[in-house]
């Protein structure tokens, strides 16, 4: 994963700004997508990429702000980095609570977007990681039998097998197979990592 | 008795020769003859002396008798009249003798006449003809009269015979007819009397009454004939009255009964009513009877029963009445009778008073004025008389009283007295006295509430002053807002309420305007309890005498802060409107250019980037390089586009007199002057060309110079805040118009870009202001340029040519 090479989207009706902001982001190897308008960027092929959106707040047709609602209705969880000519404290409130991650008011020192857009880079990609990461514990966990899953459940919560056994009525032999299964299937190497695995599948909700 | 015979000769030669001779001696003459006839066997000799009357005896007595006598066999023939029957029948002697009877008899009576006649003759004994009926006899001219016949049977030698002694009863007939009239017109009388009439003889045996008496006592006319009198008489009455009834026929006159004692008659039913009975002798022939009116007086009993008792209670009612004095005059106002009010009101015992005059319960006054009398006047001039008075009490005090006098006349007319009814009103007069009072002192005090009420419910300070300006009156309003109380308000201690500079110039003012004598506005900062400073606009009137004299002012003042407030919010309202509309144009100017800026910046980065990098990238730099360039130059373009459409905006031009423009915005701006507490001052040349521009432009011009020098006169604070506006005209073909401030001034080295766009040297100036003023004035090919000001300020300056250079 750390491989795949992360894309810096530019959405500014301003060829000169986008030029400019093209020409920084290549200092630091990056590399650049430009549009024109956030309607240009929603109609491009999806790349599975880490990467940001550097936004002007106030483009021609459609407000920044219009535009960033748009990306989380549409699950795109990308995050953005606004810059405006003019900024107020109620519109930055707005962009942040709707997950902006910086909001940069022009003139910016160009160190400073850089610095945002690699944080929002680094981001985006531990993002992506644990949303991997995630579907494939859940790929697993949908490979287990209710009894194995009765069986992952207790063995997290630190219940040996025979106490496991006797938890749900079964021999300790069966419970002690249904643990091997469990472990193979979920792919843990030790309990510790079958505790991390439903410790993770919790914080997202999912309920053995 | 016995006749000579020359005698007897002389009388029968009378008769002979028809004359009438004395009764008497007829007896005397027709006697001897009738002497020798010899009485018959068997008989008595006084029978035979009887019967035994020789004819020619009889004839002498037959012819003496006094009335008329007629003889009739039994076959009925007349066999002897007399000289009275000729008279009586207007028949000679010849005439009837020999005749039947019945020619004597009406033709009606005839036929049963002869069987009457046999009747007789089977038992002939004396008697009257007739039984009770009217006989009739008829005379020789037809005429009827009426008779009454004694029949006496005469034996004689002829066998038995009847002698008819006939009476003419028509005299008395008439005599009785006439009497009968008489009674009855009498009964009817009585009958139709409206009063019970019983009419008794002297036995007291009742022998008439009236259909009245019947109704009255309750009897049938029968059940009270014939019974005696006393039965009408109630029981306890009745043993007295005989003796009183004889002692009326005594002295039998009319007169009432009872002689004063009360009098009642008994019913039939046993009760008994009050009668008045008049009595009233009548003489009839069977002596002198009693005819008895008797008026039932039950109601008129009943009516003075009433009257008793209510002259009895009127006496007790004006002597019980206490509240008021009833006492009678007689007509020369002597106290003739006293009440026991009287006694009270006045003071006086009866025995004190009566005899006295009237006029002692009058004042002094009252009675100097003859007011006593002329009541009495007016009394028997109009009835009555009313007043309310003092009067006099025994004791000397006096007491309101109501009077009424009325005057007492006879039904002659003649003045008999007056009563006076007094009632001591003091009570009444000093109560409605002091009721007046009340309601005008609470009228008053109403009235005063309301004008309270009225000063307090008024949205302002009222107060008034004498002439020389000491306050004698502030409403509740006013303490209320000063928070001073009443004793620190009055006189000059309102000046602590007045805002120190106001109050200078108030004062300086006051002896002009108190000379000048007219209302007059003001506008005064009052301080409230809180310490705040209001705006009030105080209008003072004066109130004149009647000769002109101001004797007071009166002051109101209206709190006009809110309004002020309202209105600088407007105006302020208007400032940030026209900034945020400026504010737009400026940001998205800024947009425009901050655009290219960036991105010049952004490239020379990117370019420096790349030259210290250690590949060293030379393209890539220069590509950075071009950018920058060509994004410098985008924004020089953006900028002179900009300024560009600034003067070629739309414009509509005209001539303009600027004097009057200048005018017209000062007052624009008078909110933002008073606001900023900044006088603003005008100095105009006298004449001035007009100059041909845009006017809203030119406005836009001056406002802006105006608020440029508001503004920088904000924070002054050790010296007046003025802003002159001076117009001249400069040479021949130009106006200049000054600006002038004492404000924070110009900094030298500012002056140069004083008007460059984006330039400014105030905390939130846009630095847009001069530039768009310097576009203005250049694109009108005019001049502007800014100086420091002398001692201090800045004046501003620009000369526009005048139209005919245009």
């Amino acid at each position: 994963m750390e491989d795949v090479q992360p894309v810096v989207v530019v959405i500014d009706d301003d060829p000169s700004v986008r030029d400019a902001l093209q020409g920084l982001l290549e200092t630091a190897a990056l590399a650049v997508e430009l549009y024109a308008s956030p309607g240009e960027y929603l109609q491009r092929k999806h790349i599975e990429a880490p990467g940001c959106i550097i936004l002007d707040v106030r483009l021609r047709g459609s407000s920044g702000l219009d535009f960033q609602r748009e990306l989380v209705r549409a699950g795109d969880r990308t995050p953005v980095i606004f810059l405006t000519g003019h900024a107020d404290v109620a519109m930055t409130v707005q962009a942040m609570k709707a997950g902006a991650v910086e909001f940069l008011t022009k003139p910016y020192r160009d160190q400073t977007l850089l610095e945002a857009v690699l944080l929002a880079i680094e981001t985006d990609r531990a993002r992506r990681e644990s949303d991997e990461m995630l579907a494939a514990v859940r790929q697993r966990l949908d490979s287990l039998t209710p009894r194995e899953r009765q069986v992952m459940a207790l063995a997290a919560s630190g219940q040996s097998n025979k106490q496991t056994a006797g938890s749900i009525g079964i021999g300790d032999v069966t419970a002690r197979v249904h643990r091997r299964q469990v472990m193979r299937k979920m792919q843990a190497r030790s309990i510790a990592e079958l505790v991390k695995i439903v410790e993770l599948l919790a914080n997202h909700g999912i309920k053995l | 008795m016995s006749l000579t015979d020359r005698e007897k000769e002389q009388l029968k030669a009378m008769i002979d020769a028809g004359e009438a001779i004395p009764a008497r001696y007829r007896a005397e003459l027709f006697a001897e003859p009738s002497e020798a006839k010899p009485a018959r066997p068997g008989e008595t000799a006084e029978a035979a002396d009887v019967l035994r009357v020789s004819e020619r005896r009889l004839q002498l007595i037959v012819e003496a008798a006094p009335n008329a006598v007629v003889m009739i066999d039994r076959s009925g023939e007349i066999v002897m009249v007399n000289a009275q029957a000729e008279r009586v029948f207007g028949y000679s002697r010849a005439e009837l003798v020999g005749q039947p009877v019945e020619m004597l008899v009406p033709e009606r009576f005839r036929g049963h006449h002869p069987e009457l006649r046999a009747a007789f003759f089977v038992d002939p004994r004396p008697r009257p003809m007739g039984a009770g009926r009217d006989l009739y006899g008829l005379k020789k001219d037809g005429s009827e009269f009426p008779i009454e016949i004694g029949l006496n049977p005469i034996e004689t030698d002829d066998g038995t015979m009847v002698l008819s002694a006939i009476v003419d009863i028509t005299e008395r007939k008439a005599a009785e007819a006439a009497l009968r009239e008489s009674e009855q017109r009498f009964r009817l009388v009585v009958e139709a009397a409206p009063n019970a009439m019983v009419m008794s003889d002297q036995a007291g045996q009742i022998l008439m009454v009236n259909t009245e008496a019947e109704r009255l006592f309750g009897y049938s006319r029968a059940e009270l004939v014939g019974q005696p009198v006393e039965m009408l008489v109630p029981e306890r009455f009745r043993g007295h009255h005989p003796g009183l009834r004889a002692a009326f026929f005594v002295d039998p006159r009319p007169r009432p009964m009872g002689a004063g004692r009360d009098l009642y008659g008994l019913k039939k039913d046993g009760s008994e009513f009050p009668v008045e009975i008049g009595l009233n002798p009548i003489e009839t022939d069977n002596g002198t009877m009693v005819l008895s009116a008797i008026v039932d007086i039950t109601e008129r009993k009943a009516a003075d029963q009433a009257l008793r008792e209510s002259e009895q209670r009127y006496s007790v009612l004006v002597d019980g009445v206490t509240d008021y004095a009833i006492f009678m005059l007689d007509p020369k106002g002597i106290i003739t009778n006293w009440n026991s009010g009287a006694e009270r009101i006045k003071g006086y015992r009866a025995d004190e008073i009566v005899g006295q005059h009237f006029s002692r319960f009058y004042t002094e006054e009252d009675r100097a004025a003859n007011k006593p009398q002329l009541a009495l006047e007016i009394a028997v001039r109009d009835g009555s008389h009313e007043a309310e008075s003092l009067r006099v009490r025994k004791d000397g005090s006096r007491f309101w009283a109501n009077v009424v006098v009325d005057a007492i006349k006879g039904g002659d007319g003649q003045l008999i007295g007056f009563v006076k009814i007094t009632r001591d009103i003091t009570e009444r007069i000093q109560s409605e006295r002091a009721r007046e009072e009340a309601r005008i002192a609470q009228a008053q005090s109403q009235q005063m509430e309301a004008i309270r009420l009225v000063i307090d419910t008024i949205p302002a300070l009222v107060w008034s002053a004498l002439p020389d300006g000491s306050v004698d009156f502030v409403s509740h309003r006013w303490l209320e807002y000063t928070g001073l109380s009443l004793e620190e308000a009055l006189g000059s201690g309102y000046a602590a309420a007045f805002h120190r500079q106001d109050l200078e110039r108030w004062l300086a003012q006051w002896p002009a305007r108190a000379s000048a004598g007219r209302a007059f506005e003001d506008e005064i900062r009052m301080r409230r309890a809180d310490g705040e400073y209001r705006h009030f606009l105080t209008r003072y009137r004066p109130l004149h005498d009647a000769s002109d004299n101001i004797v007071k002012w009166y002051g109101a003042a209206t709190d006009i802060e809110d309004r002020k407030r309202a209105e600088a919010l407007q105006s302020e309202l208007a400032r940030v409107v026209r900034l945020t509309t400026m504010g737009e144009v400026t940001a998205s100017i800024a947009h425009e250019i901050i655009q290219p800026l960036s991105a010049v910046v952004t490239n020379g980065n990117t370019c420096l980037y790349w030259l210290e990098d250690q590949t060293m990238d030379r393209a890539k730099a220069r590509s950075a390089a071009a950018r920058a360039v060509r994004d410098a130059e985008r924004a020089t373009d953006i900028i002179r586009h900009i300024r560009a459409l600034m003067t070629k905006s739309e414009t509509q031009r005209a001539e303009i007199d600027m004097n009057g423009l200048v005018t017209e915005v000062l007052a624009l701006t008078h909110n933002e002057l008073l606001k900023g507490e900044v006088s603003a001052h005008t100095v105009l040349a006298p004449t001035l060309l007009p100059i041909f521009g845009d006017r809203v432009q030119l406005q836009q011009l001056i406002l802006n110079l105006i608020m440029n020098g508001i503004e920088a006169m904000a924070s002054v604070a050790d010296r007046p805040k003025e802003l002159t506006i001076e117009t001249r005209a400069e040479g021949t073909d130009h106006v200049l118009v000054l600006v002038r401030d004492s404000g924070v001034g110009l900094n030298p080295k500012d002056a140069d870009q004083l008007f460059d766009a984006f330039f400014t040297t105030k905390p939130e100036g846009t630095g847009m202001g001069l530039a768009i003023c310097r576009s203005i004035v250049e694109a009108h090919d005019g001049r502007i340029w800014a100086s420091a000001g002398s001692p201090y300020g800045a004046v501003f300056q620009f000369t526009l040519p005048t139209d005919n250079v245009s």
